[in-house]
């Protein structure tokens, strides 16, 4: 998938920048100071979303060891004894959903990266030592692949109005596996 | 013939003088297609673009005029056109002594390069093709070309601005001019004009026209193999995350690429949208956007014409219109029958799958590269129309499994 959040603010920025604000009214006060925070909240944005993951793992880890000492400090008596028993619940399930989430979502788009690279060049090279008119097996599994996977991508992007029948295309939810 | 190598992966913000050496090697490709390939590469690592105040193009159009025909004109009412995603447009108004008619006002168009464009192409060969069809099919009249930005910030030409509406005024359409719906009346009057007009440019001889900036292929494969290696290369230049699927539809279309029975002039882009016509008569007044036009063959252009993209429904919202005139066989059947020659349906088909692969290149490959550098005046229109790349490499699995 091409089309990501980080070039689509990238995009933005630059349109708003480059020719909205330019062309607008001066006078209209609102549209203008509202023009410039839609630009400054889209460069926050642009800051904030390759870190966030790493942001909330960071502090999901400190709120952890802040519930181990609470533990230690607070009296298991009268109404805290029931709020310490919803605090080690939540505790043990934070720290299952940190051990479950070790790796960084922008590693895993490295990966895909590197695997899309080395399948093209491996498929590239089983397709040039092919003479027939029909498909090597190498291209036929690059074929099925790429039925599942586009049908993917273009539900994930129905809202760009591009398919000639919306109600065709399932919805992603629907067609991407759940983690848990 | 072009091939994926195993190394590491260039830079290709910043092209190194040997990758471009190597690339230059590995595809072979039209001369003149390939020193606009070569150009685009040198300015890549270039600056990106710089919003073009009117005044300056004012000033470029001034400095080209006085160059072409002297002092003695005056421009007015410059003003900005929108249409089209991949060049800036800007129209005005010349008062001038036109040669063979007088003195006399002609409303023109400027046509110019952003800093790197979704599609990069010649401003000269675009000029050299109108020039050579004026008389032979409806297109505006062209003027004068600044090839190198000698003259304007980035190449350009200046043409006659044609009468006339892409569309009916009250009918929709999707972002640069997909899925117009035509109204039938509207689409009978211009079904003939458009198909006949076509035939007549396949059918036009340029052996006595000044095309210097273009090659015809040999007789044989060679022209479906520079159009394979000339968008494969493309993408090698531009893309960022590969796709698996352009690497096996490279290698179909290798291997099976048509033999050419006689080169023609390709319009490259011609579809509804990119003509224009007088609403009142229904009445072709300009073919538009010859950027893509290229010697080669007439299946391209009909695969083009007739590809699902520029399709719509039939009012009994069944029936698939080419353009919105006519059901696929009729058309090709009337195409037929205009330009006295046959359509083969293998290289039809063959054409309809490497206009995709050309598409699908620009779309997810040009379109992330020139958009992530900053290089156009409209980064976040190119940018949308990556979400139609999807679709199209999805219509092109179906054409590779549907074979020959």
């Amino acid at each position: 998938m091409q089309m990501r959040s980080d070039s689509e603010i990238i995009v933005m920025i630059k349109a708003l920048e480059d020719v909205i604000i330019p062309a607008l009214d001066p006078a209209n006060k609102l549209a203008v100071e509202q023009a410039h925070l839609v630009t400054m909240t889209l460069k926050v944005m642009q800051g904030q979303l390759p870190m966030q993951f790493r942001f909330d793992h960071d502090e999901l880890t400190r709120l952890v060891g802040a519930a181990a000492k609470l533990k230690h400090v607070c009296a298991e008596d009268g109404e805290a004894a029931e709020a310490l028993r919803h605090m080690n619940a939540a505790q043990a399930e934070a720290q299952s959903v940190l051990e479950r989430s070790r790796v960084d979502p922008a590693r895993l788009l490295v990966s895909i990266r590197a695997l899309r690279s080395s399948i093209s060049a491996l498929v590239a090279v089983a397709g040039r030592n092919d003479a027939s008119e029909a498909f090597s097996p190498a291209e036929r599994v690059v074929l099925d692949i790429s039925k599942e996977q586009l049908l993917r991508d273009r539900s994930l992007l129905i809202l760009t109005g591009n398919e000639i029948d919306p109600a065709a295309v399932p919805a992603i939810g629907d067609l991407v596996a759940s983690f848990e | 013939m072009g091939h994926v190598e195993f190394r590491a992966h260039p830079d290709k913000d910043r092209p190194s003088a040997e990758w471009i050496t190597q690339l230059r090697r590995r595809f072979v490709i039209e001369p003149q297609v390939d020193r606009l390939l070569l150009r685009k590469m040198e300015l890549r690592a270039g600056p990106p673009y710089q919003p073009v105040p009117l005044a300056r193009l004012t000033e470029g159009v001034h400095s080209l005029l006085r160059a072409e025909i002297g002092p003695d004109f005056t421009m007015s009412r410059e003003r900005w056109l929108s249409g089209g995603a991949s060049k800036l447009q800007m129209a005005f108004d010349l008062e001038w002594h036109r040669p063979s008619v007088g003195r006399e006002v002609t409303p023109m168009v400027l046509r110019m390069e952003p800093a790197e464009s979704i599609v990069a192409t010649s401003r000269l060969r675009e000029f050299q093709l109108i020039k050579a069809l004026e008389g032979t099919v409806p297109v505006p009249p062209t003027f004068w070309c600044d090839e190198d930005g000698t003259h304007l910030p980035y190449p350009a030409l200046i043409y006659g601005f044609a009468k006339g509406v892409t569309k009916p005024i009250s009918s929709k359409s999707g972002v640069s001019g997909s899925n117009t719906t035509l109204p039938p009346d509207v689409a009978a009057k211009l079904a003939p004009q458009f198909i006949s007009q076509g035939a007549a440019l396949h059918g036009f001889d340029y052996k006595h026209s000044d095309l210097s900036a273009f090659t015809a292929p040999m007789p044989g494969t060679q022209c479906a193999e520079w159009g394979v290696d000339w968008w494969e290369r493309v993408w090698e230049e531009d893309s960022d995350e590969d796709i698996p699927l352009l690497r096996v539809a490279a290698s179909w279309l290798r291997r099976n690429a048509p033999v050419l029975d006689k080169p023609v002039i390709v319009h490259g882009d011609y579809r509804l949208g990119n003509f224009l016509f007088d609403e009142e008569t229904t009445t072709i007044t300009a073919h538009l956007d010859w950027e893509l036009g290229r010697l080669g063959d007439r299946h391209q252009d009909l695969a083009w014409t007739t590809s699902a993209a520029f399709q719509t429904f039939a009012e009994d919202g069944k029936t698939q219109l080419v353009c919105s005139m006519l059901p696929e066989p009729e058309f090709l059947e009337a195409y037929e029958k205009a330009a006295g020659v046959s359509v083969n349906p293998r290289t039809l088909h063959w054409y309809k799958i490497y206009n995709n692969f050309s598409l699908a290149i620009l779309m997810l490959g040009t379109g992330y590269r020139v958009t992530k550098l900053g290089k156009t005046h409209q980064d976040v229109l190119v940018h949308w129309l990556m979400g139609i790349g999807h679709v199209i490499l999805d219509e092109m699995r179906d054409q590779l499994e549907k074979g020959c």
